[in-house]
């Protein structure tokens, strides 16, 4: 499982997005901060035909919920099964997410 | 119709189209024109007349200003464009009537213009500016236009309404019913349960069906006050009351699938807790709804967002034939945007003007004496109710 980047706000220590440079509770300087790559698929869809530039279609985008209270967006890793695939199912970043393209994992069950 | 929260001061009193195609082959000014002056010669008035101009686009069309001067308004004493997609003709509409209120003008043309199938077509082009940091994450992913980023919200509503593909498919069969009825609908083809099921996923949930089709062309309604309106060649349509609401935590864009935390409602239950205060209506009260689809599922968070049908009931209430021409609540009775085309709502409120006027040729709702419009999908959105002149 590999870290996840976040941000915390330094003020408050409210979790944001990784993109809220200015926390929106408080208004407070956010920081980078890790956070361990691990939550539950809330919402998902796979792409069958891509409008932009993507052309390795399909693919599944996941919409996560980590564990620590931020919802990240990211892709179900491609050699991940997917017949798992639902709201609640819990995930893993994997080893080769990067911090602009997360990705995940449904966990073994 | 008690309420009023407007007092019914504004009225629509012509609506004009351009023909809708897939290549109109001329320019958007000129679309943009001919649907103004369309509108202006159905309320039987000149041009010169009119003395404002409001519209919406989202990098995709013509200033109001530009189309003041082609469509020969001249003299003009509001202009108002506004960057924003779907969620806003009934939002325009309720501006437009603050700035009648507020005497800035007292006879204003809304139009909504774009060659959406030749020309830029939504999501496949970039927004001119400096991209926001969530537009960079959402490439990267290739979560890139509208039909990925709601599917993810219909996902999460068929999982926690109990909904299936079937609900989807009831929205699509039931308008394409409606289809066959208005000629200026672009897909008029009947289609079956099985054929919905045949047609290829684009992003799931959505299959190729549930999407919106793509048009070039225009439409405008003209608006005034209701005292100038009874003095005009068509029976007015009064705006008896709206509501623009932007729920709890927006985002950054439309696009935005991070901040909002509950995917299986969208602005509409923000929106339904004014409305019907605002109106003085219940929802079933209404007898026509247009309810804003851009994909068959805004039509099932429309259904229940605004209190028509409870949780989890869309699917039913749709299948009953309760939205069909002769049932409780018709729905989208041009087709909706999927079978008509994506002239972004602007011409489902045209739609319930001609409702409400008996002019929908074999789709006419007996008896409609009020409509429901609704604009929008994602986070914010707004709707307004429209009534005969009573």
């Amino acid at each position: 499982m590999a870290e996840i980047s976040i941000r915390r706000c330094h003020d408050c220590g409210n979790a944001t997005r990784a993109d809220d440079e200015r926390c929106p509770r408080c208004g407070g300087e956010t920081r980078t901060a890790g956070t361990e790559g691990e939550g539950v698929v809330y919402s998902w869809t796979t792409v069958h035909r891509s409008l932009g530039d993507s052309v390795d279609t399909p693919y599944t985008v996941l919409s996560v919920d980590l564990r620590a209270g931020v919802r990240v967006l990211g892709r179900l890793c491609a050699e991940s099964a997917d017949d798992r695939l639902a709201a609640g199912a819990p995930v893993v970043s994997c080893a080769h997410s990067r911090e602009d393209r997360l990705e995940f994992a449904l966990e073994s069950s | 119709m008690s309420g009023a929260g407007l007092g019914g001061g504004t009225a629509i009193v012509g609506v004009g189209y351009t023909d809708f195609s897939t290549n109109s082959g001329r320019s958007v000014l000129s679309l943009a024109s001919d649907a103004v002056r369309a509108a202006i010669a159905d309320a039987g008035l000149e041009p010169s007349a009119v003395n404002g101009v409001a519209t919406y686009a989202v990098g995709d069309s013509v200033p109001a200003q530009a189309v003041a001067h082609s469509a020969g308004i001249g003299e003009t004493d509001y202009l108002l464009d506004l960057y924003m997609g779907g969620q806003a003709p009934a939002y325009l509409l309720l501006q437009v009537h603050a700035a009648l209120s507020a005497r800035l003008a007292d006879t204003v043309v809304i139009f909504r213009a774009l060659n959406g199938r030749s020309g830029l077509r939504v999501g496949r082009h970039k927004p001119s500016g400096p991209p926001a940091p969530a537009v960079e994450t959402r490439t990267a992913l290739g979560l890139e236009a509208y039909p990925q980023y709601i599917a993810m919200w219909a996902q999460r509503f068929l999982h926690d309404t109990g909904a299936t593909e079937e609900d989807l498919a009831a929205v699509v069969l039931a308008q394409r019913e409606y289809a066959q009825l208005n000629e200026r609908a672009i897909e008029r083809r009947p289609l079956t349960r099985e054929q919905y099921f045949e047609s290829p996923y684009i992003s799931t949930p959505f299959r190729a069906v549930d999407c919106t089709r793509e048009v070039d062309g225009a439409c405008a309604i003209v608006v005034t006050t209701a005292e100038r309106a009874r003095s005009l060649r068509k029976p007015p349509v009064r705006l008896l009351g709206g509501a623009y609401a932007a729920g709890g935590s927006v985002g950054m864009d439309m696009g935005d699938v991070v901040s909002w935390r509950d995917y299986s409602r969208n602005c509409m239950s923000h929106v339904g807790r004014k409305l019907w205060n605002d109106v003085g209506l219940r929802p079933r009260d209404v007898d026509v709804a247009e309810l804003y689809d851009c994909f068959s599922s805004s039509v099932l968070f429309a259904l229940e967002g605004l209190g028509i049908t409870e949780r989890g009931g869309a699917g039913d209430f749709i299948r009953s034939g309760a939205t069909s021409l002769t049932g409780e609540l018709p729905v989208n009775t041009h087709g909706g945007l999927l079978s008509e085309g994506y002239l972004h709502g602007m011409n489902s409120l045209a739609e319930a003007v001609l409702q409400l006027r008996g002019e929908a040729g074999a789709r006419t709702v007996a008896g409609a004496e009020t409509a429901l419009v609704t604009s929008g999908a994602l986070m914010d959105g707004s709707a307004v109710v429209l009534g005969k002149e009573g």
